[in-house]
Protein backbone atom coordinates (compact mmCIF):
# COMPACT_ATOMS: atom_id res chain seq x y z
CA UNK A 1 0.00 0.00 0.00
CA UNK A 2 2.66 2.07 0.40
CA UNK A 3 4.58 1.67 -2.63
CA UNK A 4 1.21 2.38 -4.48
CA UNK A 5 1.19 5.66 -2.57
CA UNK A 6 4.25 6.52 -3.81
CA UNK A 7 3.68 5.38 -7.02
CA UNK A 8 0.90 8.14 -7.53
CA UNK A 9 2.31 10.47 -6.48
CA UNK A 10 5.66 10.33 -8.65
CA UNK A 11 3.46 9.81 -11.46
CA UNK A 12 0.79 13.01 -10.61
CA UNK A 13 3.84 15.27 -10.20
CA UNK A 14 5.73 13.67 -13.16
CA UNK A 15 2.38 15.29 -15.58
CA UNK A 16 4.01 18.44 -15.26
CA UNK A 17 7.60 18.22 -16.05
CA UNK A 18 8.95 21.19 -16.63
CA UNK A 19 7.33 22.42 -13.99
CA UNK A 20 8.15 19.67 -12.07
CA UNK A 21 12.23 20.25 -12.18
CA UNK A 22 11.86 24.01 -11.56
CA UNK A 23 10.02 24.01 -8.71
CA UNK A 24 12.46 21.48 -7.26
CA UNK A 25 15.47 23.89 -8.78
CA UNK A 26 13.59 26.91 -6.69
CA UNK A 27 13.03 25.36 -3.88
CA UNK A 28 16.90 23.87 -3.78
CA UNK A 29 17.70 27.49 -4.22
CA UNK A 30 15.46 28.69 -1.35
CA UNK A 31 17.28 25.96 1.09
CA UNK A 32 21.00 27.22 -0.51
CA UNK A 33 20.48 30.63 0.25
CA UNK A 34 19.24 30.03 4.20
CA UNK A 35 22.46 27.91 4.11
CA UNK A 36 24.70 30.40 2.71
CA UNK A 37 23.12 32.55 4.84
CA UNK A 38 24.58 30.84 8.39
CA UNK A 39 27.66 30.28 6.62
CA UNK A 40 27.72 34.49 5.75
CA UNK A 41 27.55 35.17 9.69
CA UNK A 42 30.07 32.92 11.02
CA UNK A 43 32.43 34.02 8.19
CA UNK A 44 30.93 37.93 8.88
CA UNK A 45 31.67 37.81 12.85
CA UNK A 46 35.07 36.03 12.17
CA UNK A 47 33.47 32.86 14.37
CA UNK A 48 35.21 30.25 11.99
CA UNK A 49 38.14 29.82 14.08
CA UNK A 50 36.10 29.04 17.18
CA UNK A 51 33.33 27.23 15.43
CA UNK A 52 35.21 23.96 13.43
CA UNK A 53 33.34 24.50 9.60
CA UNK A 54 32.72 20.71 9.31
CA UNK A 55 31.42 20.49 12.29
CA UNK A 56 29.09 23.27 11.70
CA UNK A 57 28.09 21.91 8.23
CA UNK A 58 27.04 18.84 9.47
CA UNK A 59 24.91 20.18 12.32
CA UNK A 60 22.66 22.16 10.37
CA UNK A 61 22.49 19.81 7.34
CA UNK A 62 21.40 17.00 9.28
CA UNK A 63 18.34 19.61 10.25
CA UNK A 64 17.81 20.40 6.57
CA UNK A 65 17.63 16.68 5.75
CA UNK A 66 15.37 15.77 8.27
CA UNK A 67 12.97 18.68 7.36
CA UNK A 68 13.16 17.95 3.68
CA UNK A 69 12.10 14.49 4.25
CA UNK A 70 9.57 15.33 6.43
CA UNK A 71 7.70 17.96 4.01
CA UNK A 72 8.36 15.59 1.41
CA UNK A 73 7.12 12.50 3.31
CA UNK A 74 4.51 13.93 6.08
CA UNK A 75 2.97 16.19 3.51
CA UNK A 76 -0.01 14.97 4.88
CA UNK A 77 0.36 16.70 8.13
CA UNK A 78 2.03 19.70 7.02
CA UNK A 79 -1.11 20.76 4.61
CA UNK A 80 -3.97 18.84 7.31
CA UNK A 81 -5.96 22.11 7.37
CA UNK A 82 -7.05 21.12 3.98
CA UNK A 83 -8.05 17.82 4.70
CA UNK A 84 -10.17 19.28 7.52
CA UNK A 85 -12.01 21.87 5.32
CA UNK A 86 -12.44 20.42 2.42
CA UNK A 87 -14.02 17.27 3.96
CA UNK A 88 -11.64 14.54 2.64
CA UNK A 89 -10.76 13.40 6.72
CA UNK A 90 -13.61 12.05 7.38
CA UNK A 91 -13.29 9.98 4.35
CA UNK A 92 -10.06 8.96 5.73
CA UNK A 93 -12.17 8.13 8.93
CA UNK A 94 -14.22 5.74 7.47
CA UNK A 95 -11.87 3.87 5.93
CA UNK A 96 -10.31 0.23 8.09
CA UNK A 97 -6.93 1.33 7.67
CA UNK A 98 -4.27 3.30 10.05
CA UNK A 99 -5.14 6.49 10.07
CA UNK A 100 -1.46 7.61 9.99
CA UNK A 101 -0.90 6.00 7.29
CA UNK A 102 -3.66 7.78 5.44
CA UNK A 103 -2.35 10.87 6.01
CA UNK A 104 0.99 10.31 4.93
CA UNK A 105 -0.34 8.84 1.82
CA UNK A 106 -2.59 11.53 1.28
CA UNK A 107 0.25 13.64 -0.28
CA UNK A 108 3.88 12.99 -1.31
CA UNK A 109 5.60 15.86 -2.38
CA UNK A 110 8.44 15.07 -4.55
CA UNK A 111 9.14 18.70 -4.75
CA UNK A 112 11.45 18.43 -2.04
CA UNK A 113 13.67 15.94 -3.65
CA UNK A 114 16.66 18.50 -4.40
CA UNK A 115 16.80 19.67 -1.10
CA UNK A 116 16.75 16.16 0.25
CA UNK A 117 19.59 15.08 -2.29
CA UNK A 118 21.23 18.25 -1.44
CA UNK A 119 21.09 17.94 1.93
CA UNK A 120 22.36 14.39 2.26
CA UNK A 121 25.57 15.40 0.14
CA UNK A 122 26.44 17.71 2.86
CA UNK A 123 25.44 15.29 5.68
CA UNK A 124 27.73 12.69 4.14
CA UNK A 125 30.54 14.91 3.09
CA UNK A 126 31.23 16.59 5.89
CA UNK A 127 30.54 13.86 8.10
CA UNK A 128 33.64 12.29 7.00
CA UNK A 129 35.24 14.85 7.44
CA UNK A 130 34.49 15.41 11.34
CA UNK A 131 34.89 11.58 12.33
CA UNK A 132 38.68 10.86 11.80
CA UNK A 133 38.30 7.39 11.63
CA UNK A 134 34.71 5.64 10.48
CA UNK A 135 33.27 3.21 12.90
CA UNK A 136 30.52 0.99 12.54
CA UNK A 137 29.22 2.90 15.43
CA UNK A 138 29.35 6.34 13.78
CA UNK A 139 27.63 5.02 10.90
CA UNK A 140 25.32 3.96 12.64
CA UNK A 141 24.93 7.22 15.26
CA UNK A 142 24.73 8.88 11.41
CA UNK A 143 21.92 6.93 10.44
CA UNK A 144 20.14 7.77 14.19
CA UNK A 145 20.78 11.22 13.88
CA UNK A 146 19.04 11.57 10.25
CA UNK A 147 15.97 8.97 11.53
CA UNK A 148 15.36 11.24 14.47
CA UNK A 149 15.43 14.58 13.11
CA UNK A 150 13.34 13.37 10.22
CA UNK A 151 11.31 11.91 13.29
CA UNK A 152 11.09 15.22 15.10
CA UNK A 153 10.42 17.28 12.27
CA UNK A 154 7.23 14.87 11.43
CA UNK A 155 6.11 15.33 15.15
CA UNK A 156 6.13 18.96 14.95
CA UNK A 157 4.20 18.67 12.02
CA UNK A 158 1.66 16.16 13.66
CA UNK A 159 1.38 19.12 16.71
CA UNK A 160 0.15 21.78 14.09
CA UNK A 161 -1.78 19.26 12.57
CA UNK A 162 -4.03 18.53 16.15
CA UNK A 163 -4.20 22.43 16.49
CA UNK A 164 -6.07 22.36 13.21
CA UNK A 165 -9.08 20.33 14.82
CA UNK A 166 -9.81 23.51 17.07
CA UNK A 167 -9.05 26.03 14.51
CA UNK A 168 -10.55 24.27 11.39
CA UNK A 169 -8.54 27.13 9.61
CA UNK A 170 -5.01 26.43 8.56
CA UNK A 171 -2.82 29.05 10.50
CA UNK A 172 -0.17 31.19 9.11
CA UNK A 173 1.27 31.31 13.14
CA UNK A 174 1.72 27.52 13.24
CA UNK A 175 4.32 28.08 10.56
CA UNK A 176 6.57 29.80 13.07
CA UNK A 177 6.44 26.62 14.93
CA UNK A 178 8.30 24.43 12.10
CA UNK A 179 10.21 27.02 10.38
CA UNK A 180 11.65 28.64 13.49
CA UNK A 181 12.43 25.54 14.29
CA UNK A 182 14.76 24.80 11.54
CA UNK A 183 15.98 27.74 11.51
CA UNK A 184 17.46 28.11 15.07
CA UNK A 185 18.26 24.71 14.97
CA UNK A 186 20.92 25.87 12.28
CA UNK A 187 23.11 27.16 14.39
CA UNK A 188 25.52 25.18 17.12
CA UNK A 189 24.16 25.53 20.27
CA UNK A 190 26.37 26.55 22.16
CA UNK A 191 26.31 29.95 21.14
CA UNK A 192 23.01 30.63 22.11
CA UNK A 193 22.17 31.82 25.81
CA UNK A 194 20.86 28.84 28.42
CA UNK A 195 17.42 29.64 28.55
CA UNK A 196 17.49 28.60 24.59
CA UNK A 197 19.44 26.11 25.03
CA UNK A 198 17.29 24.72 27.76
CA UNK A 199 14.19 25.13 25.44
CA UNK A 200 15.83 23.29 22.83
CA UNK A 201 16.73 20.53 25.03
CA UNK A 202 13.76 19.88 27.06
CA UNK A 203 10.81 21.61 25.11
CA UNK A 204 11.72 20.50 21.14
CA UNK A 205 14.32 17.97 21.94
CA UNK A 206 16.66 19.65 18.98
CA UNK A 207 20.10 19.27 21.03
CA UNK A 208 19.79 15.01 20.64
CA UNK A 209 19.79 15.20 17.23
CA UNK A 210 22.64 17.16 16.52
CA UNK A 211 24.39 18.64 19.18
CA UNK A 212 24.84 16.05 21.16
CA UNK A 213 25.38 13.22 18.88
CA UNK A 214 28.70 15.26 17.05
CA UNK A 215 30.19 15.59 20.41
CA UNK A 216 30.33 11.44 20.36
CA UNK A 217 31.37 11.85 16.53
CA UNK A 218 34.33 13.81 16.56
CA UNK A 219 36.12 12.31 19.72
CA UNK A 220 35.22 14.78 22.27
CA UNK A 221 33.90 11.71 23.82
CA UNK A 222 33.76 8.32 24.54
CA UNK A 223 30.64 7.71 26.50
CA UNK A 224 28.33 5.04 24.95
CA UNK A 225 25.26 7.35 26.53
CA UNK A 226 25.87 9.61 23.62
CA UNK A 227 24.96 7.15 21.04
CA UNK A 228 21.04 6.79 22.82
CA UNK A 229 20.74 10.71 22.09
CA UNK A 230 18.47 10.47 19.31
CA UNK A 231 16.62 8.05 20.76
CA UNK A 232 15.34 10.76 22.95
CA UNK A 233 13.04 12.00 19.93
CA UNK A 234 10.52 8.90 20.29
CA UNK A 235 9.42 10.25 23.52
CA UNK A 236 8.20 13.53 21.48
CA UNK A 237 6.76 11.90 18.67
CA UNK A 238 4.82 9.57 21.55
CA UNK A 239 3.32 12.87 23.07
CA UNK A 240 2.52 14.57 19.63
CA UNK A 241 0.58 11.28 18.74
CA UNK A 242 -1.26 11.24 21.84
CA UNK A 243 -1.91 14.89 21.02
CA UNK A 244 -3.42 14.28 17.74
CA UNK A 245 -5.34 10.95 18.41
CA UNK A 246 -7.16 13.13 21.36
CA UNK A 247 -7.56 15.83 18.73
CA UNK A 248 -9.47 12.89 16.52
CA UNK A 249 -11.70 12.19 19.88
CA UNK A 250 -13.00 15.43 19.50
CA UNK A 251 -13.80 15.72 16.12
CA UNK A 252 -16.32 16.89 14.62
CA UNK A 253 -16.63 17.21 10.62
CA UNK A 254 -16.62 20.31 9.30
CA UNK A 255 -20.02 18.78 7.27
CA UNK A 256 -21.49 19.67 4.11
CA UNK B 1 -7.91 61.61 -11.20
CA UNK B 2 -9.28 57.87 -12.18
CA UNK B 3 -6.32 56.16 -10.78
CA UNK B 4 -6.65 57.92 -7.28
CA UNK B 5 -9.99 56.98 -7.01
CA UNK B 6 -9.09 53.26 -8.03
CA UNK B 7 -6.61 53.44 -5.34
CA UNK B 8 -8.88 54.50 -2.63
CA UNK B 9 -11.30 52.01 -3.98
CA UNK B 10 -9.09 49.08 -3.74
CA UNK B 11 -7.54 50.03 -0.62
CA UNK B 12 -10.73 50.19 1.24
CA UNK B 13 -11.52 46.69 -0.10
CA UNK B 14 -8.28 45.22 0.97
CA UNK B 15 -8.98 46.90 4.45
CA UNK B 16 -11.57 44.21 5.14
CA UNK B 17 -9.22 41.23 5.55
CA UNK B 18 -8.64 41.93 9.53
CA UNK B 19 -7.53 38.70 10.47
CA UNK B 20 -5.66 37.52 8.27
CA UNK B 21 -3.67 40.34 9.56
CA UNK B 22 -4.03 39.37 12.80
CA UNK B 23 -2.28 36.15 11.88
CA UNK B 24 0.35 38.40 9.92
CA UNK B 25 1.26 40.56 12.88
CA UNK B 26 1.77 37.32 15.40
CA UNK B 27 3.72 35.43 13.19
CA UNK B 28 5.67 38.96 12.39
CA UNK B 29 6.71 39.83 15.93
CA UNK B 30 7.66 35.77 16.51
CA UNK B 31 9.83 36.30 13.56
CA UNK B 32 11.68 39.40 14.74
CA UNK B 33 11.84 37.92 18.25
CA UNK B 34 13.35 34.94 16.73
CA UNK B 35 15.70 36.63 14.87
CA UNK B 36 17.14 38.82 18.02
CA UNK B 37 17.89 36.14 19.39
CA UNK B 38 19.87 34.73 16.88
CA UNK B 39 21.66 37.93 16.06
CA UNK B 40 22.30 38.50 20.19
CA UNK B 41 23.77 35.06 19.89
CA UNK B 42 26.09 36.74 17.40
CA UNK B 43 27.28 39.57 18.99
CA UNK B 44 27.42 38.11 21.97
CA UNK B 45 30.76 36.50 21.23
CA UNK B 46 32.34 39.57 18.59
CA UNK B 47 31.11 43.07 17.30
CA UNK B 48 31.30 44.42 13.20
CA UNK B 49 32.23 47.40 12.01
CA UNK B 50 29.49 47.98 9.48
CA UNK B 51 26.30 47.44 11.64
CA UNK B 52 26.51 48.03 14.97
CA UNK B 53 24.19 45.90 17.77
CA UNK B 54 21.06 48.73 18.34
CA UNK B 55 21.36 49.35 14.51
CA UNK B 56 20.68 45.39 13.85
CA UNK B 57 18.11 45.08 16.08
CA UNK B 58 16.14 48.24 14.88
CA UNK B 59 16.33 47.05 11.49
CA UNK B 60 15.01 43.52 12.41
CA UNK B 61 11.84 44.96 14.11
CA UNK B 62 11.53 47.68 11.21
CA UNK B 63 12.01 45.12 9.12
CA UNK B 64 9.29 43.01 10.67
CA UNK B 65 6.72 46.05 10.84
CA UNK B 66 7.08 46.80 7.09
CA UNK B 67 6.80 43.33 5.66
CA UNK B 68 3.90 43.47 3.95
CA UNK B 69 5.31 46.66 2.33
CA UNK B 70 8.78 45.22 1.23
CA UNK B 71 7.26 41.84 0.27
CA UNK B 72 8.44 41.24 -3.11
CA UNK B 73 6.91 37.38 -3.55
CA UNK B 74 3.79 38.86 -3.59
CA UNK B 75 1.36 37.10 -6.50
CA UNK B 76 -1.72 38.78 -7.81
CA UNK B 77 -4.33 35.83 -8.71
CA UNK B 78 -6.20 38.12 -10.33
CA UNK B 79 -3.53 39.72 -12.80
CA UNK B 80 -2.45 35.99 -13.23
CA UNK B 81 -5.92 34.42 -13.97
CA UNK B 82 -6.89 37.79 -16.65
CA UNK B 83 -4.20 36.37 -18.63
CA UNK B 84 -4.74 33.05 -18.57
CA UNK B 85 -8.56 33.25 -18.63
CA UNK B 86 -8.87 35.88 -21.51
CA UNK B 87 -10.67 38.80 -19.44
CA UNK B 88 -7.63 40.90 -20.31
CA UNK B 89 -9.50 41.73 -23.31
CA UNK B 90 -11.88 43.72 -21.77
CA UNK B 91 -9.12 45.48 -19.97
CA UNK B 92 -7.53 46.43 -22.88
CA UNK B 93 -11.27 48.16 -24.23
CA UNK B 94 -11.30 50.17 -21.45
CA UNK B 95 -10.72 54.06 -21.21
CA UNK B 96 -7.39 53.24 -18.97
CA UNK B 97 -3.79 52.66 -19.05
CA UNK B 98 -3.72 49.00 -18.03
CA UNK B 99 -0.08 49.14 -16.51
CA UNK B 100 -0.56 51.94 -14.53
CA UNK B 101 -4.01 50.09 -13.51
CA UNK B 102 -2.17 47.01 -12.77
CA UNK B 103 0.52 48.98 -10.75
CA UNK B 104 -1.89 50.84 -8.81
CA UNK B 105 -3.80 47.27 -8.03
CA UNK B 106 -0.33 45.79 -6.30
CA UNK B 107 0.27 49.20 -4.57
CA UNK B 108 -2.87 49.79 -2.89
CA UNK B 109 -2.85 46.42 -2.01
CA UNK B 110 0.57 46.68 -0.63
CA UNK B 111 -0.77 49.72 1.95
CA UNK B 112 -3.89 48.52 3.33
CA UNK B 113 -1.89 45.35 4.16
CA UNK B 114 1.24 47.43 6.10
CA UNK B 115 -1.39 49.60 7.33
CA UNK B 116 -3.48 46.97 9.08
CA UNK B 117 -0.26 45.47 10.45
CA UNK B 118 2.67 48.22 11.44
CA UNK B 119 1.48 49.48 14.41
CA UNK B 120 1.02 47.16 16.73
CA UNK B 121 4.45 45.53 15.56
CA UNK B 122 6.19 49.16 16.34
CA UNK B 123 4.43 49.64 19.50
CA UNK B 124 5.28 46.47 20.97
CA UNK B 125 9.13 46.88 19.52
CA UNK B 126 9.51 50.08 21.05
CA UNK B 127 8.30 48.98 24.75
CA UNK B 128 10.84 45.91 25.05
CA UNK B 129 13.37 45.85 27.35
CA UNK B 130 16.29 47.72 26.75
CA UNK B 131 18.92 46.11 24.59
CA UNK B 132 16.31 44.37 22.56
CA UNK B 133 14.14 47.03 21.42
CA UNK B 134 13.10 49.26 18.35
CA UNK B 135 14.97 52.40 19.04
CA UNK B 136 14.18 55.88 18.06
CA UNK B 137 15.29 57.44 14.83
CA UNK B 138 18.56 58.61 14.89
CA UNK B 139 17.12 62.20 14.69
CA UNK B 140 14.28 63.79 12.70
CA UNK B 141 15.50 64.46 9.36
CA UNK B 142 17.15 60.81 9.72
CA UNK B 143 13.21 59.99 10.38
CA UNK B 144 11.69 62.29 7.45
CA UNK B 145 14.47 60.82 5.29
CA UNK B 146 13.23 57.46 6.27
CA UNK B 147 9.58 58.17 5.45
CA UNK B 148 10.33 59.63 2.13
CA UNK B 149 12.66 56.13 1.33
CA UNK B 150 9.98 54.42 2.60
CA UNK B 151 7.30 55.68 0.13
CA UNK B 152 9.83 55.36 -2.83
CA UNK B 153 11.10 51.88 -1.94
CA UNK B 154 7.21 50.49 -1.97
CA UNK B 155 6.93 52.79 -5.62
CA UNK B 156 10.15 50.45 -6.76
CA UNK B 157 8.71 47.32 -5.26
CA UNK B 158 5.56 47.37 -6.93
CA UNK B 159 7.48 48.01 -10.24
CA UNK B 160 9.66 45.03 -9.83
CA UNK B 161 7.09 42.66 -8.36
CA UNK B 162 4.66 43.47 -11.80
CA UNK B 163 8.07 43.07 -14.33
CA UNK B 164 8.17 39.48 -12.21
CA UNK B 165 4.72 39.26 -13.14
CA UNK B 166 4.99 39.90 -16.44
CA UNK B 167 8.04 37.57 -17.17
CA UNK B 168 6.14 34.64 -16.20
CA UNK B 169 3.97 34.79 -19.05
CA UNK B 170 6.39 34.55 -21.42
CA UNK B 171 6.80 30.77 -19.85
CA UNK B 172 3.86 30.08 -18.63
CA UNK B 173 5.35 27.64 -15.66
CA UNK B 174 4.94 30.70 -13.27
CA UNK B 175 5.55 28.81 -10.11
CA UNK B 176 9.40 27.86 -10.25
CA UNK B 177 10.13 30.73 -12.40
CA UNK B 178 8.78 33.37 -10.37
CA UNK B 179 10.51 31.94 -7.14
CA UNK B 180 13.94 31.92 -8.38
CA UNK B 181 13.71 35.51 -9.42
CA UNK B 182 12.47 35.94 -6.25
CA UNK B 183 14.76 34.42 -4.36
CA UNK B 184 17.78 36.25 -6.08
CA UNK B 185 16.03 39.61 -5.57
CA UNK B 186 15.56 38.54 -1.55
CA UNK B 187 18.83 37.86 -1.23
CA UNK B 188 20.68 41.42 -2.51
CA UNK B 189 17.40 43.54 -0.96
CA UNK B 190 18.60 42.28 1.95
CA UNK B 191 16.05 39.70 3.15
CA UNK B 192 17.81 36.86 4.26
CA UNK B 193 20.53 38.59 5.58
CA UNK B 194 20.63 42.97 6.26
CA UNK B 195 22.78 43.86 3.77
CA UNK B 196 25.69 45.23 5.76
CA UNK B 197 26.13 41.64 7.01
CA UNK B 198 26.53 39.85 3.43
CA UNK B 199 30.08 39.22 1.92
CA UNK B 200 31.86 41.89 0.66
CA UNK B 201 31.33 40.64 -2.83
CA UNK B 202 27.24 40.46 -2.72
CA UNK B 203 27.45 44.07 -1.04
CA UNK B 204 29.00 45.39 -3.97
CA UNK B 205 26.67 43.59 -6.00
CA UNK B 206 23.78 44.65 -4.35
CA UNK B 207 25.11 48.40 -4.88
CA UNK B 208 24.45 48.28 -8.57
CA UNK B 209 20.45 46.58 -8.44
CA UNK B 210 17.51 48.45 -7.27
CA UNK B 211 16.75 45.45 -4.57
CA UNK B 212 18.62 47.29 -1.85
CA UNK B 213 16.71 50.33 -2.24
CA UNK B 214 13.32 48.79 -1.09
CA UNK B 215 13.92 47.89 2.43
CA UNK B 216 17.41 47.97 2.90
CA UNK B 217 17.62 51.75 2.84
CA UNK B 218 14.83 53.62 4.17
CA UNK B 219 16.02 50.78 7.63
CA UNK B 220 19.38 51.79 7.58
CA UNK B 221 18.83 55.81 7.14
CA UNK B 222 16.48 55.08 10.48
CA UNK B 223 19.31 54.07 12.86
CA UNK B 224 21.83 56.15 11.49
CA UNK B 225 23.95 53.51 9.71
CA UNK B 226 24.14 55.43 6.43
CA UNK B 227 24.64 58.84 7.25
CA UNK B 228 22.54 61.60 5.61
CA UNK B 229 24.70 62.85 2.11
CA UNK B 230 24.46 59.16 1.55
CA UNK B 231 20.84 58.76 2.03
CA UNK B 232 20.32 61.87 0.30
CA UNK B 233 22.09 60.19 -2.83
CA UNK B 234 20.51 56.87 -2.16
CA UNK B 235 17.01 58.75 -2.63
CA UNK B 236 18.10 60.29 -5.73
CA UNK B 237 18.73 57.18 -7.00
CA UNK B 238 15.48 55.51 -5.84
CA UNK B 239 13.61 58.21 -8.22
CA UNK B 240 16.08 57.22 -10.88
CA UNK B 241 15.47 53.46 -10.63
CA UNK B 242 11.88 53.91 -10.24
CA UNK B 243 11.52 55.94 -13.55
CA UNK B 244 13.67 53.59 -15.42
CA UNK B 245 11.68 50.10 -13.44
CA UNK B 246 8.61 51.24 -15.07
CA UNK B 247 9.58 52.13 -18.63
CA UNK B 248 11.36 48.78 -18.37
CA UNK B 249 8.08 46.89 -17.29
CA UNK B 250 6.03 48.89 -19.84
CA UNK B 251 8.04 47.52 -22.76
CA UNK B 252 7.65 44.22 -21.40
CA UNK B 253 4.11 44.56 -20.65
CA UNK B 254 3.34 45.92 -24.30
CA UNK B 255 5.44 42.81 -25.91
CA UNK B 256 3.91 40.30 -23.56
CA UNK B 257 0.44 41.56 -24.77
CA UNK B 258 1.46 40.83 -28.45
CA UNK B 259 1.49 37.46 -27.71
CA UNK B 260 -1.65 37.22 -26.20
CA UNK B 261 -4.13 35.28 -28.28
CA UNK B 262 -7.32 36.17 -27.32
CA UNK B 263 -9.96 32.90 -27.81
CA UNK B 264 -13.39 33.97 -29.51
CA UNK B 265 -16.20 33.58 -27.34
Amino acid sequence: MIRKYLSIHLKVALEYKVSFILTILAQTLSMFLEIFAVEALFYKFSLLDIYNINQLILSYSVVWLGFSLSEMFSRGFDNFANLIINGNFDLLLIRPRNIFLQIFGSDICYEKLGRVIFASYLVISSFIKVVESISILKIILLILMILSSFILFTSVFILCAAFCFKTVQGLEVINIFTNGTRTLAQYPMDIYNKVIRIIFTIVIPITFINYYPIQYLNNTTNNLLYLLCPLAIIVFLLISVIVFKSGIKHYYSTGS
Amino acid sequence: MKYLSYLKLELLSNLQYRSAALAGIATQFFWGALLVCVYTAFYSHTSIDSINYDQLITYVWLNQAFFALIYIRNKDKDIFASIRTGTVAYELCRPYDLYIWWYVKLLSKKYAATLLRFLPIIVVALFLPKPYNLSLPISLLAFILFLISMFLGSLVVCAINLIAHFLTFFTMHDKGIFSILNSIAELLAGFDLPIPLLPTILIMVSEYLPFRLIGDLPFRIYSGNIDTLYALKSIGLQIIWIIVLLIIGHLIMKKALKKVVIQGG
